[in-house]
C-alpha cells in the first residue's frame, strides 16, 4: 500500500460518540534517550537503533513479546529541519555506512520496513501501513486500526531528527523566490506562519483581555521546564531533553532576559528540536486486561484539519474559533464536558498555543481571555491546577511525546514526583499545531 | 534603538503568476491594488479564486486602487539569520498592516523608518514602494506623518 488510508479519520462535527470508545487500551510505552542531534558515528545512538530501544522498552513494559506484534505503524516524516514542501527531501550529503545503514532509513529516518528488518522478533507484523501520519494522527489511526480488526496488537513509532545546522534551514527558507501562496508573505521574510500567527494573536489577546506577553506565557513556559524535570529512576533517561542535559529549570526572569528569536517571543518560546524515538502499544481493551499493566482506555480520537482563515495570516478570531470547533468535536467524540477532564496535555510546539488550548477546551472552567488569570495562580502539579502536567515540548524537547507519556502515567498512578494531587481518571493529549485537532481522549476506566 | 530604512536589496521575489500579476504590475508603478469582489465589494488579500464573503461563483474579481493607509494590527522583529536573503539585515521588524478600506484586511510588510521600540498596535502607517528588480516592486510601511 502506497497511499495514505484516510477513512478512519474523525475530522468532522455530527460523528458522534466513537463506537470503538473504550475498547481499545494502551497498554506499554517506551521512550529512547533524547540527544539534541547524532553525532554521526555512535551507531548506537542513530534514530534506527533507539527506535529498537523504544520498542524493546515500550515491549518490556507492557510484557508483550515481539512476536505478539502485528501491527506496526511508523511515522517516516521525522525531519525538524527545513520548513515547506520541500523538508521532507532535505538533509545532508553524507557517505553511508555498511548495512543496515546504507541510506538515511535507519540514519535519521524510520519506516516499518527498517524495523522489522532489524528489530528481533519483530516478525509476524501483518498491518504496516506506510504512509502514516505524524503522531497526533498516528494515535488515532492505531487506536483504529485495533478497533476495527487490521491488527490486534499495534505498535507506534515515533521519532524526531534534528540535522546539523539551524533551525528551519534549507527547504523554502534558502530560495531566492516566492511562488502561490509565498509570494504574500516571504518578500519580507515571515519565516514561518505560525511565529507570525502567534505574535498576532497573542498581540490581540493581550489588546483585547488585557496583560502581557510575558504575563500570559512567561508562568507557562516555567511550568513546562518544571515539569519536564520531574521524573523518576523508572522514566530511563527522563524522556526529556532537559531532564538528562539541563539547564536545571528557567525561572521566570530568565525567560524574561532570553534570547530574542522574534521578538516578543524568546527562545524559550519554541520547543528545542532533539533526536529520540517513543513508542507506544494498542492492544483490544479485552487483551488488555491481562497484560503487565493496568490498562489506558482509548475514549476517542479526532483528526481535524486548520480551517480558513480571514486574511493572509491566522489572527485571533481565527484561532479561537478554530480550537473552539476542535474542542467541541473532541467533546462530541468522548461524550464528556469540560468538567470531566482531569489532566490536559495539549501541544505545544510554540507557547502561544497553550493559553487559547486552555480556553478553547475551557478545562478548569476557564473561558475566553480567562487564562491569563489561571496562569497567574498555582498550576504546578502540586496544585489545584496542574496544566500541561507532562512539561510538554517545552520543557522536554521537540520529542512530540511527553503530552502522551505524561497522560498514561498519571492515569497509571505511576507519574512519580510529577504525579498530579487531583483527581487523575481521564486525559485529554494531543499533538495539533495550529487549529489543525489531532487529540486522543484516555481514561483509566472503560465505561 | 535601530530602525530600518530600506529593506533592498530583496534576496527573495515574487514569481507573480496570471492571477497575481495586476497587483505586482500596480507595485511598480506605486499603486497599492486589492482584489475585491465586484458582487459584493468585499477586498481580499491575498487573492482569492472565488469570493469567500459572498460565495457567488458567477461574481467577477477585480483588483482595484486602496488608499495605502492602515495600521499596525501586529509586529514582531526578527532576530533569527536563519531565512535565505536576509541574514545580513537581523533585527528586522515584520508587521501585519490592517487597510483602512475594510476590518480584517491584512497585509504582511516590513515596516521602514520606525525605531522599533516604537512600533506599537494601532500606530498609522502608509504605503511606500522599493524596487527590487527591474521586474518587481515590493510594497513597504512605513509611519504615516
Amino acid at each position: 500500500m502506497t497511499t495514505r488510508e484516510t477513512g478512519w479519520r474523525r475530522d468532522r462535527l455530527g460523528l458522534r460518540v466513537w463506537p470503538h470508545r473504550g475498547k481499545v487500551a494502551i497498554v506499554g510505552w517506551g521512550m529512547s534517550p533524547v540527544d539534541r542531534r547524532w553525532d554521526g558515528v555512535s551507531m548506537d545512538k542513530t534514530l534506527g537503533a533507539y527506535g529498537i530501544l523504544a520498542i524493546q522498552r515500550c515491549l518490556e513494559d507492557a510484557g508483550v513479546k515481539a512476536e505478539d506484534v502485528d501491527g506496526l505503524l511508523v511515522c517516516p516524516e521525522t525531519g525538524a529541519g527545513a520548513t515547506g514542501g520541500s523538508s521532507a527531501d532535505w538533509g545532508p550529503t553524507r557517505p553511508y555506512f555498511a548495512p543496515p545503514y546504507d541510506s538515511e532509513w535507519g540514519l535519521s529516518r524510520l519506516n516499518a520496513k527498517w524495523l522489522t528488518q532489524n528489530t528481533p522478533g519483530l516478525k509476524n507484523v501483518k498491518y504496516a501501513p506506510e504512509q502514516v501520519p505524524a503522531i497526533g494522527e498516528e494515535m488515532g489511526m492505531a487506536a483504529e486500526a485495533v478497533a476495527t480488526g487490521r491488527c490486534k496488537v499495534a505498535l507506534l513509532i515515533y521519532g524526531m531528527n534534528n540535522f546539523e545546522g539551524r533551525y528551519r534551514q534549507g527547504g523554502q527558507n534558502e530560495d531566492d523566490h516566492a511562488r502561490g501562496d509565498r509570494q504574500w508573505s516571504a518578500p519580507w521574510s515571515t519565516a514561518d506562519w505560525l511565529q507570525l500567527s502567534g505574535a498576532v494573536y497573542v498581540q490581540q489577546y493581550c489588546q483585547k483581555y488585557g496583560g502581557t506577553w510575558e504575563e500570559l506565557l512567561g508562568p507557562i513556559v516555567v511550568n513546562q521546564h518544571r515539569n519536564g524535570l520531574l521524573k523518576q529512576p523508572s522514566d530511563y533517561e527522563g524522556w526529556g531533553y532537559y531532564a538528562k542535559n539541563g539547564p536545571s529549570g528557567l525561572t521566570y526572569e530568565e525567560y524574561v532576559n532570553a534570547r530574542p528569536v522574534i521578538w516578543p517571543s524568546r527562545i524559550w518560546d519554541c520547543d528545542r528540536p532533539c533526536h529520540s524515538v517513543g513508542a507506544f502499544l494498542f492492544t483490544t481493551a479485552e487483551r488488555a486486561r491481562d497484560m503487565r499493566q493496568k490498562p489506558v482506555y482509548v475514549m476517542n480520537h479526532n483528526e481535524g484539519s486548520a480551517r480558513a482563515q480571514r486574511s493572509s495570516q491566522q489572527v485571533l478570531e481565527d484561532a479561537e474559533e478554530g480550537r473552539a470547533w476542535v474542542a467541541k468535536m473532541v467533546y462530541e467524540g468522548s461524550g464528556w464536558r469540560p468538567q470531566d477532564v482531569d489532566i490536559f496535555n495539549p501541544y505545544d510546539g510554540y507557547s502561544m498555543f497553550l493559553p487559547l488550548s486552555l480556553e478553547a477546551f475551557q478545562w478548569h472552567g476557564v473561558k475566553k481571555g480567562e487564562a491569563k488569570d489561571l496562569v497567574k495562580g498555582d498550576i504546578s502539579v502540586k496544585g489545584p491546577h496542574p496544566f500541561s502536567s507532562g512539561g510538554g515540548n517545552l520543557g522536554n524537547g521537540r520529542t512530540r511525546t511527553a503530552m502522551y507519556i505524561d497522560s498514561i502515567q498519571q492515569l497509571r498512578g505511576t507519574a512519580g514526583p510529577r504525579q498530579v494531587r487531583v483527581k487523575a481518571e481521564t486525559a485529554i493529549c494531543a499533538y495539533a499545531p495550529g487549529v489543525a485537532a489531532s487529540y486522543i481522549c484516555l481514561a483509566n476506566s472503560p465505561s | 534603538m535601530t530602525m530600518k530604512e530600506t529593506m533592498a536589496p530583496y534576496g527573495v521575489l515574487p514569481q507573480p503568476d496570471q492571477h497575481t500579476q495586476p497587483f505586482w504590475d500596480a507595485a511598480k508603478e506605486h499603486r497599492l491594488v486589492i482584489q475585491r469582489c465586484q458582487r459584493c465589494r468585499h477586498y481580499h488579500h491575498p487573492p482569492v479564486f472565488l469570493c469567500t464573503n459572498c460565495n457567488d461563483p458567477k461574481a467577477t474579481l477585480a483588483f482595484e486602487g486602496v488608499s495605502g493607509r492602515g495600521t499596525v494590527y501586529a509586529h514582531y522583529v526578527h532576530h533569527f539569520k536563519n531565512i535565505g536573503g536576509f541574514e545580513d539585515k537581523a533585527p528586522y521588524p515584520v508587521v501585519a498592516v490592517e487597510l483602512e478600506e475594510q476590518r480584517g484586511l491584512l497585509m504582511v510588510t516590513n515596516i521602514l523608518h520606525c525605531p522599533y521600540d516604537q512600533l506599537r498596535v494601532g500606530m498609522p502607517v502608509e504605503v511606500v514602494f522599493e524596487k527590487a528588480s527591474d521586474e518587481i516592486t515590493i510594497p513597504q510601511f512605513r509611519p504615516r506623518k
